[in-house]
């Protein structure tokens, strides 16, 4: 072993702070074989989606039944990434953050960067960029699918359109990520993590939604799934556009992960 | 060095921690001792800036852990061995660490190579035996050849090689002149490794002194006194007793006397004419002196119940 002065200065060209703590992260996410089975379960969900749906859609059209049948496939693209993609996020997130309080390996991560906003932000710092380019390669691979299943009665899909909505995926797909995390760093449970983000990127709007007052409705409209949704163009009520709904992402993100910083400063770990 | 002024934790109304001040200095090693729940890991807890203290500071180098630019470069800790995400490999456990706090990719070879998990880097944490993981904790703490080490029970788990081969590796890191402070419940390796001992009970400070200070300044030593005939043997235990001993028979023809001195016995059986075979002081080990220390102070224990046990209350 060496000295105790020398070795220490031999090791300080290094860096540390938020650079450090997000190559950190950055080794740890690829360093699982759960990283890699919840982005190809993303995909597989969003393509099995628009399979399924593309092909009722046929059929439906077919026997010319009651109702407008989903046609549009880059509608079934983003109503695949609501209702069934971003559930494989939101378990890798929870992954990222709420699963280290399962292991007790948070313990480890802060005695690696004590200091809490800066852990916490090296996670989002990782994991938004990998799920943005996730929902790149997901939209070409669930519009493909979409097209295919839907055959002759798909609508036509314009290059400008697949780009843009290729963008709002990956969009959406690092915001449920990041919101993820800030309800895992405030709920600090796997269990806990997954209910939450499941009752606020679903079940909560869909409830308020069915609720026949206005004002609950209205209210239900700004969470994120239904931000989402408008961000990719299914939104069922037009309440405001693409430009609002990224806005608002974004603002959830930002406040759930306020909150998941409030008690990582407020509870021992 | 770990500086802690008037640390305190209380968790609603219990106080797990309770004015603790005291200074652990490098170049030594210094044993964390105090029964269960005494707040021993609360207070490495709270000097690793995991638990907030209720009140006081805990300082390692003069700065709060958090105020620390590269943490693991002053300060390595085995707190939990087993709290390592069990599907990472343990190169890529080592690898995350050092990368957070800019420390090169070759000491995390270095030290898989000191702690002999070299053979087995790339395989899953999951399937590492309670030692190997214990290993690799301690690897993590050399990781960024800190000056102060933390070890939180680290022979738990590990075969008499293992505890061998920590007590070796304690024992260099205090040579070298780092600050090494460990906790164990094992009071025969404790005595074999540290040089200073701090003991809490009750979240307060009872002792910070030198083992052997700590051994010698016991009343428990002992006078181990072989007497061949059993009539005298009879005879000198009642003397014994009269004079205000308490005394203890062990094997065949031995006595042991507790609080006496070797010439008070050796008084007492000349008077009475007794014949002895071995009149010999027994020092007193780190485990009795630590059981009288503590005594007042078991939280969980059975100590004031009953001597159901004989010789834990002595």
């Amino acid at each position: 072993m060496n000295d105790t002065k020398a070795a220490p200065a031999a090791a300080a060209r290094g860096r540390g702070g938020l650079v450090g703590a997000a190559a950190a992260e950055w080794t740890k996410l690829w360093g699982v074989r759960s990283t890699w089975v919840s982005l190809a379960s993303t995909a597989a969900l969003v393509v099995a989606y628009t399979v399924i749906v593309g092909v009722s859609a046929r059929s439906s059209t077919a026997q010319s039944s009651g109702g407008e049948p989903p046609t549009d496939p880059l509608a079934n693209l983003g109503t695949g990434v609501v209702f069934m993609g971003q559930f494989a996020v939101l378990a890798l997130a929870t992954m990222v953050i709420a699963s280290e309080y399962a292991t007790g390996s948070i313990r480890g991560t802060l005695q690696c960067v004590p200091v809490r906003h800066r852990m916490l932000l090296s996670k989002s710092v990782v994991l938004v960029p990998v799920l943005f380019v996730t929902g790149l390669v997901v939209a070409p691979l669930g519009l493909g699918s979409a097209v295919v299943a839907l055959g002759d009665v798909a609508d036509p899909v314009t290059a400008g359109a697949s780009v843009r909505q290729a963008l709002a995926v990956g969009g959406y797909l690092g915001a449920v990520g990041m919101i993820s995390i800030g309800i895992g760093a405030a709920v600090r449970s796997v269990a806990g993590t997954i209910t939450v983000g499941f009752l606020v990127l679903l079940v909560l709007p869909m409830t308020l939604q069915s609720v026949s007052v206005e004002f609950v409705q209205k209210a239900g409209d700004y969470l994120p799934g239904p931000a989402g949704m408008a961000l990719m163009g299914v939104s069922e009520s037009d309440t405001y556009g693409p430009g609002a709904a990224a806005a608002l992402l974004v603002f959830w993100a930002l406040a759930a992960n306020a909150a998941g910083y409030w008690v990582l400063r407020n509870r021992d770990a | 060095m770990i500086t802690l002024s008037g640390l305190t934790k209380r968790y609603g109304t219990v106080t797990a921690v309770d004015g603790l001040d005291l200074e652990i200095t490098p170049g030594r090693v210094t044993g964390f001792l105090g029964p269960n729940g005494a707040g021993k890991s609360t207070t490495m807890r709270m000097i690793l800036g995991l638990d907030r203290p209720t009140a006081g500071r805990a300082l390692v180098n003069g700065k709060q852990y958090e105020e620390l630019r590269h943490p693991l470069r002053e300060v390595g800790a085995l707190l939990d061995a087993k709290a390592v995400h069990p599907g990472r490999t343990a190169r890529n456990h080592l690898l995350s660490m050092a990368r957070s706090n800019g420390i090169a990719r070759r000491r995390v070879d270095e030290v898989l190579e000191v702690v002999g998990l070299t053979s087995v880097a790339s395989r899953r944490v999951g399937l590492f035996s309670l030692g190997m993981g214990q290993r690799l904790g301690i690897a993590g703490a050399l990781l960024g050849d800190p000056g102060v080490l933390i070890f939180d029970e680290p022979v738990n788990g590990l075969d008499p090689d293992g505890v061998r081969w920590v007590r070796s590796i304690a024992r260099s890191l205090a040579e070298e002149g780092r600050t090494v402070f460990l906790s164990s419940h094992l009071m025969s390796e404790m005595q074999q490794t540290a040089d200073q001992v701090v003991v809490i009970g009750k979240g307060k400070l009872i002792a910070d002194t030198p083992v052997l200070e700590l051994i010698e300044r016991s009343s428990l030593g002992t006078v181990r006194v072989r007497v061949p005939d059993p009539a005298d043997r009879a005879d000198l235990v009642r003397r014994i007793g009269t004079a205000g001993f308490g005394t203890e028979l062990t094997a065949d023809d031995a006595l042991v006397v507790r609080g006496a001195r070797p010439e008070q016995i050796g008084d007492l059986a000349h008077e009475a004419g007794v014949r002895l075979h071995e009149l010999r002081l027994q020092e007193p080990s780190l485990e009795e002196a630590y059981m009288e220390l503590t005594s007042d102070s078991v939280e969980y224990g059975t100590a004031r119940s009953a001597n159901v046990t004989g010789g834990w209350d002595a």
